[in-house]
Formats: C-alpha cells, sequence, structure tokens
C-alpha cells in the first residue's frame, strides 16, 4: 500500500513537472521549479523504493548528499555560469 | 542521532559502491550539460524543441511502474511468496522492454528528421545520455532475469535475498537517474 | 607459484610506470592534444617535440607487456576460486589482452607522426588521428574483461573468498565507466572528445585506481589466502 502511495506521488510530480514546464517557456525560475521537484523524485525513490531510509545513517547522509549537492549544482550553474 | 536496532544495508555493501559510483558518474555528465547549455541556451532551446515530451513522460511513467513491480516483487520475495514475486518482476523486466521500444521510435523519428548526434551540441549530449541511460535499462532488465531464474539454495538461503534485493536497487537506480534526465533534456531545454 | 605471480604483479607495476612516464613527461600528452587543432598546430605539436614523442611512445610500448603479465596471475587466481571460474578467466585475459594491443599501434603511429620534420602537415595530423582513435576506441575491450572479473569474484563462494566481494562490484563500476571512451570517434570537442572528461580523466584515472586495488587484492590473498599461504 505504502508503496503504491510513493508511486502515485511520482507520478503526480511528474506531470505536475510536465505542467510547469508547458505553462511558462524557459523562465529561469521555471527550471529551477522543474528541477526542484526532480530531485524531491529521487530522493523519494532512494529513500522507499530503494529502503535507505531503513538502512544505516552512512548511506542516508550519502545519498542526500548527493541529492542536495547535484541538485544545488543544477539548479545553481545557469544563474552563476550565465554570462 | 542513534542507530535503532533494526536498521539494515539494503542487499550487501558492495551493491551501493557500485550504485553510488555511478550516481557520481552521472552527476559529472548532468553538470558538464548544464553548464554547456549555460553558455548558449537559445542553442540548446533550438535543439530541443523537436524532441517528443510526450515520449518522454510515457516513459518516465513505463520507468516509475516498473520501479513499483520491482519494489513489491522485493517485498513478496521477503515473505517468500516465490511465485507472486517472479510475476511482479516479470512486470518489471516488461516495463523495461517497453521503455527501450518507445526510445528506439522517439531514435527513430530523430534520425528520420535528420537529427544525428552531430546535428549539435543539444544532439550530442541527448544522444550520448539516453544513450547511455538506455545501456543502463538494458542491463538493468538482464540483472532482473538472472534475479528471476535464481534457484534458492537451502543452504544458503541469504544469497538468493541478497541477489533479488541488488536487482531491485539497480533497477531503481537506472529509474532515478531517469527522474533527473527527462526535466533537463525535455523540459528545461 | 606463488614467487611468479608476486614477480608479474610487480613487473606489471613496472611497467605502468614506464607508460606513466613516456605519456606526461615525455610525450606531454596528459590530457592528449586537443582534436580539434588545425594541421599546422598538430604538425608543431608533433616535431616540436619529436624526441621527446618517439622516447616517450617507446616507454609506453616497452611498458605495455606489464599488463598480460598483471593478467596471467588475475587469471589464474579467477580459475582458483569456487566455483572455478574457468571461462571468466578465460575472458578475462583474452579481453584484456587485446585491451592492450591498441599500445602498439598508438606508439607505432605516433613515432610516424613525429618521425619527418619535413612531413606535410596534412600527413603528420592523419597519422596522430589514427593514433590516437586506435588507443581510445578499443578500450570497449575493458569492458566484458572487467564484467568477467566482477562476475567470478561475486561467484566465489568459498569460506574465504580469494578477493573480497566489493572487488567485485568495484569491476562492474569500471566497466560501466569505460563504455563512453569509444565515442571519441564521434565527437571532437565536449566531454566526450579525446581529451575530454569522459572520455579520457574518468575512465583513464579510474584504470589507474583499478590496477593499484587489484594488486592490492592479489598481493593481499597471496599473503593470507589458504590456497597461496604457506606454499611457494
Amino acid at each position: 500500500m505504502r508503496l503504491l502511495i510513493v508511486w502515485a506521488v511520482l507520478v503526480a510530480a511528474t506531470l505536475a513537472s510536465f505542467v510547469i514546464g508547458e505553462d511558462a517557456k524557459h523562465q529561469a525560475m521555471t527550471t529551477a521549479a522543474i528541477l526542484a521537484i526532480a530531485f524531491f523524485k529521487a530522493r523519494l525513490v532512494l529513500q522507499e523504493f530503494m529502503e535507505v531510509n531503513t538502512a544505516p545513517i552512512l548511506l542516508r547522509v550519502i545519498t542526500d548528499a548527493w541529492v542536495l549537492g547535484v541538485g544545488a549544482l543544477l539548479i545553481a550553474v545557469p544563474f552563476v555560469a550565465s554570462r | 542521532m542513534s542507530e535503532p536496532e533494526n536498521r539494515r544495508i539494503p542487499a550487501e555493501a558492495g551493491v551501493w559502491v557500485f550504485v553510488i559510483s555511478d550516481m557520481m558518474v552521472f552527476a559529472i555528465m548532468f553538470a558538464s550539460f548544464v553548464y554547456h547549455r549555460s553558455q548558449a541556451p537559445e542553442l540548446y532551446a533550438m535543439g530541443s524543441r523537436p524532441l517528443s515530451v510526450g515520449l518522454g513522460l510515457l516513459n518516465t511513467i513505463v520507468l516509475l511502474t516498473g520501479s513499483l513491480f520491482v519494489a513489491r516483487g522485493v517485498e513478496a520475495f521477503r515473505i517468500a511468496h516465490f511465485d507472486r514475486s517472479r510475476r511482479l518482476i516479470l512486470l518489471g523486466i516488461a516495463c523495461g522492454a517497453l521503455f527501450v521500444g518507445v526510445k528506439c521510435v522517439e531514435w527513430n523519428d530523430a534520425f528520420v528528421a535528420g537529427l544525428t548526434p552531430l546535428a549539435g551540441d543539444f544532439h550530442m549530449f541527448y544522444f550520448m545520455l539516453t544513450g547511455i541511460h538506455l545501456v543502463h535499462v538494458i542491463l538493468a532488465s538482464i540483472l532482473l532475469i538472472i534475479v528471476r531464474n535464481w534457484k534458492v539454495d537451502p543452504a544458503r538461503p541469504a544469497a538468493a535475498l541478497i541477489a533479488t534485493e541488488a536487482g531491485g536497487i539497480v533497477w531503481h537506480l537506472v529509474d532515478l537517474i531517469w527522474i533527473v534526465l527527462f526535466p533537463l533534456l525535455y523540459l528545461t531545454s | 607459484m606463488n614467487t611468479i605471480h608476486r614477480i608479474c604483479i610487480w613487473l606489471g607495476l613496472f611497467g605502468l610506470v614506464l607508460m606513466g612516464a613516456g605519456m606526461m613527461p615525455l610525450m606531454h600528452s596528459v590530457p592528449p592534444p586537443d582534436p580539434l587543432l588545425g594541421p599546422d598546430a598538430v604538425k608543431a605539436f608533433y616535431i616540436d617535440n619529436s624526441l621527446g614523442i618517439r622516447i616517450g611512445a617507446l616507454l609506453v610500448l616497452a611498458g605495455s607487456p606489464g599488463f598480460i603479465l598483471f593478467y596471467v596471475p588475475l587469471s589464474s587466481m579467477m580459475a582458483r576460486m569456487e566455483p572455478r571460474s574457468w571461462e571468466l578467466a578465460a575472458i578475462q585475459l583474452i579481453c584484456g589482452t587485446f585491451a592492450v594491443i591498441p599500445f602498439m599501434f598508438f606508439t607505432l603511429l605516433l613515432i610516424a607522426a613525429a618521425y619527418r620534420p619535413d612531413q606535410a602537415a596534412l600527413t603528420i595530423q592523419a597519422l596522430a588521428d589514427v593514433g590516437w582513435l586506435g588507443l581510445f576506441v578499443p578500450t570497449i575491450f575493458a569492458v566484458p574483461q572487467m564484467f568477467a572479473i566482477g562476475a567470478a569474484v561475486l561467484r566465489d563462494r568459498s569460506d574465504v573468498p580469494i578477493f573480497p566481494r566489493w572487488i567485485g562490484y568495484f569491476n562492474f563500476c569500471d566497466a560501466i565507466l569505460f563504455q563512453t571512451s569509444m565515442f571519441v570517434a564521434v565527437f571532437k570537442s565536449g566531454p566526450f572528445a579525446w581529451n575530454g572528461i569522459l572520455a579520457f580523466w574518468i575512465p583513464f584515472t579510474m584504470f589507474f585506481w583499478w590496477f593499484i586495488i587489484m594488486m592490492w587484492a592479489m598481493l593481499r590473498a597471496l599473503k593470507k589466502h589458504p590456497v597461496y599461504a604457506g606454499s611457494n
């Protein structure tokens, strides 16, 4: 049951990011919002499907660091690197 | 933070060495894509226009659904419902095959439109990133086939559980990568 | 058996050092010259440093048999695992050897590129192109090699396995990382070109660490594993 709810949330988040992407074209904030949703989904997959939520702390720290670090990097690069 | 008694690492630690290295490699690919895109956003926007968001969306749902089947398959395996587990994992493999089929349609459309990896920087990244991911989908599906045919050895019951959990984790990893790849290529370029 | 194993492993490391010495200070080829360089710039690269490139290439060539020496004890250990991984040991040795052959073409072609200072720039560029493509494209042979090692390590179900299990997963990682090198055939710039991060830096750095880690694992097995410990 829990897995089914997780799946439904993931599908809903996918559709939401699709709708956001369709509505406003190519604005920095839209991109940031879509990527934030993507990394939220990534974390959900890690926590629930890959069962990191019941794993030792070290694994949770590493995977959360990946989600936060890579997510922040991808969102920040266009703001920092664009001329 | 103290560790509760029942914390355990899914499958075994080595699987996670593999999973995290793969995630790091993809992180480098994502970052170099985003960096190069930020240097020429108009070029990438133009390159991404012919992409079918619909097919990308379909494939995202296909992989997520596959993940649901596989996760429930692993759950069933743990409570020794082996037949049910094998059925669910078969559905996961079917999702993998469907993903490959949709990707073939998508690539074929691109080739017919004259869009090859040399059509521009966006297409270089598009074909390489989706291509490497596609290899992952195929390998993960093969791994699930192996896991599904794993005979439970009464002398070593743990081996089959580790194999099944490892197969599930690698499958979810492939899903996880696509979850980031889809918005990067299809939605935000 | 034990002594021959050790000699092979250390000669393997010696070969790796020779290759590094040839590539880095002598050939100035870490990273390789930009694929986008025009014919005249390419000619300058090979002719200005003509002697360094030729001597460096000879060192690379001289070091390359070290890999084969290194792979023989590795295959021998795979064949001693329980259950015996004969087939995987053969895949490891043969694919590993095929992945060494490119060094022969690579060095010969770069020596030829640097050989005649009055050679036309376009000819030098063509020789150098074949040389570099010939080094990168066949790295795909490392993929089955490393998958074979990984599979053998995970199959080993004796009470004291010859290699720890994480070595198996580590080999899978490396196999995945080596997939991208062959695409230098398609790209001249960006991460997949032969001076790019995904074609050059990551696969080749990882190969270096793979070598060091496999060396450690083999020496450890020779010292501690019941099959080897106590025999000479």
